[in-house]
């Protein structure tokens, strides 16, 4: 007798995924465009076109609609949509989303894995970059001489206004995006950050901020500065409210990345991994994420009262009405002020860790440069009229601003006490990483320095609103942060690509950037000094040798980052290749392989030790 | 062997004496460049402010100094010319005194900072007032300065007159009180050699004072965006002896 | 660093519900944090924009009323000061009420929960009543904010509609109030919906307490600010 055996075909588990399989940016795109030109028409029909602030109510109406469609088309409501039917994701769903075996094609959509959003981020702080740097150029390609010879003063006003946002959002993101979410959780020694899919949903919703800044130049821009004062942001055309929406939403963004980094680093580290063991990186990061959790729903409120303003006929900052522009001023520094330390303390950071490394030297006084970061983003809450010192508003409060302000130059003082003891008899290995940490340590003590002459009122009388202001925050953004930026961009090169920044290059680009950052600034000083405002599109004769001099270090400032755009896109595939720990360095992200595995560890570390045991008798492993 | 105590103390000496040099360098442009730098002074107020750039610039710059000789003989000195991986540095981790004397150092140096510009602060507050004061009502508006002179208020038919003008003339050693407004957004009023400056504001009037000691001609410049012309809202401020400006304005004509 | 592996450490990727709960309770928290200054922001607003009466407009305005008026204008714009009278309190408490008795519900509903293995069906009540409540909130809010009056100001040549600047931070304090309570009854329906799943259930409450935490914090926020507009409501 034959036997028939019968094999029953058992399904194949369910491919994960499910509507995430279709969606990507492209999707997105579609999505936004869509949703935006519905959004448009039905405002534009069902709105009153006689009624007051009618073309701005459009616009931000619009831009709600963008936002809404880009965010369904890239999937990030899918989950949220599943929560409310009862219909949780599965492990085949998590592992799609985390992009396991997808190559390229996980960098183009809504990904959970902390190190494709890292690279992500990358990309979007270069297109940032970059955009915001092109408006530079035709900032000082317009001051080269005066007379507007290149743009006119409206198209000038834009262009610095953009500018300026575009820098801040870059600057914002330039460390902490990158870093804070491809390193922090393997330093930490987490698989992933806290809560991936919010991580995927802050960098889109960065993403969905961005043509809604960009598109504001396209339609007549925001001239009236990046801090956009009342009242002269009721005379902005509609660019005002894109710019304004750009804002609102990348609050949003901001907001989860600082929750996610924060939940990361108290609720994720490994056994063994007290918070005295954490690298100094770490402890930037989250202190960074804690300030900017105070100051970005002030942003928040701020933009939207300014767009209530113009399009709902609210009085919030209209004097003839009970409204005060004193109030907007107060609201924005009150976020304005800290944001500038969430900026910098991440770039602090990297730096301090980039010196470890490369002076094979345990950090100096670790408590205290803690200490120090921690003071400086307490007292940075208390300082914000510093920027209001000449309009008028309570002059009273004068003497308390310039106290705090003042004070604040005491853990600013202990950065560079660990830095310089951190370099203290160190072996100084000059690779590329740490020649911006010298050009931060000459940068910042320019800049640093200045801010301290702007906290005196009678001094601050004479240069605020002077290209003096000018120049001191950029040796802080450019000088200082952005250097810190492309520092860590240098040293995590090797663990995200397996290959070495071609030094060379690198190298060309350091000088030219140091070299052009210091030609542009100090002369911008003197121009300062002299008696040029700021935000002028044309000057007097007797400012315009040191205003072309500037705009040539600008140019040798812009070669100096295509020089480091090109190594950067060079090294990516033909650079040479490093190993998975070419620095020596001993925090945890160097000791896993590269490329990372999908859960950076197959078994989590316990640990022993801090990660600065340079020159120390090593133990048992 | 060169032990660790010589190589420290080798440091320290070349470092302080570098430091001492990068001081006095930075102390003579300190002195010399910033008045070289800055404009004119046409007030005590402008010359208390240039004083105290220097006073700041000769402060900061051992702090600066300090940073820059370390920094340099780190690259003479520390840097690791081998291949490869360097070898561990010392375990330096902390030097208590050190960073005390650090922290107590800045503290002292921003505490004399504070003392200085809060006295001077309080000595420009503390106004001129007195019986020969002259105000000034500024205004401003896209893209102009005018200024009025209440002081020449009369009326002619029922309607209240007296001089402006959008060059600001003033009387030499006499205070002046400036009440300042706007008639649309904020701008900024700075009288660029008087080292004054206030923001102009729709309904609302601020105040600032200066005493001109200089005559001769100056720039008023806005310093707050203010639209299209912004770079353009420029005008002079002329300051002439007591009698010249009483001649001056009592052949203005006045308007309403 | 020295590590050492921990051959135990590992016992499979998916980390007990007790962990993902500590971690969610800290990450509502934060963002609760964040949501407290929002409102601190606009608080400071309103006791900012009080105290400064700028030219005495906080709760007056020169213009026409705008009841009846059309948008294309009032045909003869007779400007004069009108004095504006403070919100009704009662709608401002009823609308408070009416958030505290929804997010109690919502916590007896937790509690339900918690209890017993059969507390889901209970539970589900709560949720689908603390929903409507929150429903009738918002429906209470939007007659309030439509309640604010509107004036007519003359600009230029033209006549626009305006707030006094109490008016306009009462209405952001109204449009405010309205998207947090939008957010309540998309997570209390969302609850809703899980528990019938059984995918919120007596092992598994820990969502019902991370959305009770938030729905209590709304209910502080509209007590909060009713406290300050209705103590602080005249002219400083």
């Amino acid at each position: 007798m034959t036997s028939t055996i019968e094999h029953s075909t058992v399904s194949a588990p369910a491919l994960g995924g499910g509507i995430y399989r279709r969606l990507n940016f492209g999707t997105a795109l579609i999505a936004g465009v869509v949703f935006a030109v519905i959004a448009w028409w039905v405002a534009h029909s069902l709105l009153d076109s006689d009624g007051r602030g009618f073309s701005d109510q459009v616009m931000v109406i619009t831009a709600v609609g963008w936002v809404v469609g880009f965010e369904l088309g890239i999937g990030a409501f899918t989950s949220i949509g599943k929560w409310f039917t009862g219909r949780d994701q599965t492990h085949a769903d998590e592992m799609y989303l985390a992009g396991k075996d997808a190559g390229q094609a996980r960098y183009w959509r809504f990904t959970t894995d902390h190190k494709v959003v890292g690279v992500q981020y990358i990309v979007v702080t270069m297109i940032l970059l970059g955009a915001g740097g092109l408006l530079a150029m035709g900032i000082r390609t317009n001051l080269l001489s005066p007379g507007n010879h290149f743009v006119n003063q409206q198209i000038y006003n834009s262009f610095l206004s953009v500018h300026g946002m575009l820098m801040i959002l870059a600057l914002i993101v330039a460390v902490a995006g990158p870093w804070a979410n491809f390193v922090v959780p393997i330093m930490v020694g987490a698989r992933d950050m806290a809560f991936p899919r919010l991580n995927a949903l802050s960098l889109w919703t960065l993403v969905a901020a961005i043509p809604l800044l960009l598109g504001s130049l396209a339609v007549g821009g925001n001239d009236m500065g990046w801090v956009t004062q009342a009242p002269i942001s009721n005379q902005s055309g509609v660019g005002f409210d894109l710019f304004a929406m750009a804002i609102i939403t990348f609050t949003v963004s901001t907001t989860v990345a600082g929750v996610n980094t924060i939940c990361t680093v108290l609720t994720m580290r490994t056994k063994g991994m007290t918070l005295e063991r954490l690298p100094i990186f770490v402890w930037a990061s989250s202190i960074a994420a804690a300030l900017g959790l105070y100051a970005f729903p002030f942003f928040l409120v701020v933009m939207s009262l300014n767009i209530s303003d113009r399009m709902n006929g609210t009085s919030f900052f209209i004097a003839s009405e009970g409204g005060t522009g004193w109030l907007q001023e107060n609201l924005f520094w009150l976020m304005g002020h800290p944001e500038v330390y969430v900026i910098l303390l991440p770039a602090v950071g990297a730096l301090l860790e980039i010196t470890t490394v490369f002076a094979r030297k345990p950090l100096f006084s670790y408590r205290t440069s803690i200490a120090g970061m921690a003071g400086l983003a307490g007292l940075s809450v208390l300082v914000w009229a510093h920027h209001m010192f000449t309009t008028g508003w309570a002059p009273a409060l004068g003497g308390p601003f310039m106290v705090t302000t003042e004070m604040i130059s005491i853990p600013t003082g202990i950065i560079f006490l660990v830095l310089l003891g951190t370099l203290w008899r160190g072996n100084i290995w000059m690779r590329l990483p740490m020649y911006w940490v010298f050009g931060f340590i000459s940068n910042f003590i320019v800049g640093g320095i200045t801010g301290i002459y702007l906290s005196d009122i009678p001094v601050d009388n004479q240069m605020h609103g002077t290209m003096f202001v000018v120049a001191h925050f950029h040796y802080v953004f450019v000088g200082s942060v952005l250097f810190g930026a492309i520092g860590a961009l240098c040293f995590w090169y090797p663990k995200v690509t397996g290959r070495f920044l071609d030094e060379r290059m690198g190298k060309i680009s350091f000088w030219l950037v140091f070299i052009g950052t210091n030609v542009t600034f100090l002369a911008m000083f003197v121009s300062g000094l002299r008696g040029m405002p700021r935000r002028y599109s044309s000057y007097s004769l007797i400012f315009e040798h040191m205003n072309t001099v500037s705009t040539i270090g600008a140019y040798v400032i812009m070669a100096g980052m295509l020089v480091l755009l090109g190594a950067v896109i060079s090294s990516w595939n033909k650079g040479e290749p490093s190993g998975p720990n070419p620095w020596g360095s001993k925090t945890l992200e160097w000791l896993v392989p590269t490329p990372v595995p999908l859960e950076n560890f197959e078994v989590l570390p316990v640990i022993t030790e801090d990660p600065y045991t340079y020159g120390e008798a090593r133990t048992n492993s | 062997m060169t032990s660790e105590k010589t190589t420290t103390s080798r440091a320290i000496v070349t470092i302080g004496i570098l430091w001492v040099l990068l001081t006095a360098a930075g102390v003579l442009v300190s002195i010399y460049a910033t008045p070289w730098l800055m404009p004119d002074s046409a007030s005590n107020t402008m010359h208390m402010g240039i004083l105290t750039m220097i006073i700041f610039s000769v402060a900061a710059a051992p702090v600066a100094a300090l940073v820059y000789a370390v920094v340099l003989y780190a690259l003479a000195k520390w840097r690791y010319t081998g291949e490869g991986i360097p070898p561990d540095g010392p375990s330096l981790r902390a030097n208590s005194p050190l960073t005390m004397v650090w922290i107590i150092g800045s503290t002292a140096l921003t505490l004399f900072l504070l003392v200085w510009g809060l006295s001077l602060l309080a000595s420009d507050n503390s106004g001129q007032g007195g019986a020969n004061e002259m105000t000034v009502n500024v205004t401003g508006q896209q893209w102009l300065w005018s200024f009025q002179y209440p002081s020449t208020a009369s009326t002619q038919n029922g309607t209240p007159v007296s001089v402006s003008n959008e060059d600001l003339y003033l009387p030499v050693n006499t205070p002046i009180k400036f009440n300042v407004t706007s008639k649309d957004v904020d701008h900024g009023f700075w009288i660029v050699q008087m080292g004054i400056k206030i923001n102009a504001i729709p309904d609302t009037i601020t105040t600032t004072e200066v005493t001109p000691n200089k005559l001769g001609d100056y720039d008023i410049r806005c310093t707050e965006i203010c639209g299209l012309n912004h770079s353009y809202m420029t005008t002079k401020v002329h300051v002439l002896t007591e009698k010249a400006f009483s001649n001056w304005l009592a052949a203005q004509p006045k308007h309403f | 660093m020295t590590v050492t592996h921990n051959e135990h450490a590992e016992s499979g990727h998916h980390e007990a519900p007790e962990v993902v709960d500590g971690r969610q309770r800290l990450g509502i928290w934060l963002f609760i944090g964040g949501d407290m200054i929002s409102l601190g922001a606009l608080l400071f607003t309103y006791l900012y924009l009080r105290g400064v009466n700028s030219g005495g407009h906080w709760m007056s305005i020169v213009g026409m009323p705008s009841k009846g008026i059309t948008s294309a204008g009032p045909d003869t714009f007779t400007p004069t000061t009108l004095v504006e009278q403070p919100m009704a309190n009662g709608l401002n408490w009823l609308i408070v009420l009416v958030v505290v008795v929804s997010a109690a519900l919502m916590w007896l509903g937790e509690k339900r929960l918690r209890a017993s293995v059969n507390g889901r069906g209970a539970f589900r009540g709560y949720a689908a009543a603390a929903t409507v409540t929150a429903v009738v909130a918002i429906v209470l809010q939007v007659m309030q904010v439509r309640n604010v009056p509107q004036y007519w100001i003359q600009s230029n040549d033209s006549a626009l509609f305006a707030y006094t600047s109490y008016g306009s931070v009462v209405l952001a304090f109204g449009i405010s109030a309205i998207i947090h309570f939008v957010l309540l009854v998309l997570l209390g329906a969302g609850l809703y919906v899980r528990a019938g799943r059984n995918v919120l259930s007596y092992e598994k409450w820990y969502q019902a307490r991370l959305v009770r935490f938030f729905w209590v914090w709304i209910a502080v926020s509209t007590i909060v600010t009713a406290i300050v507009v209705t103590l602080l409501n005249t002219v400083h």
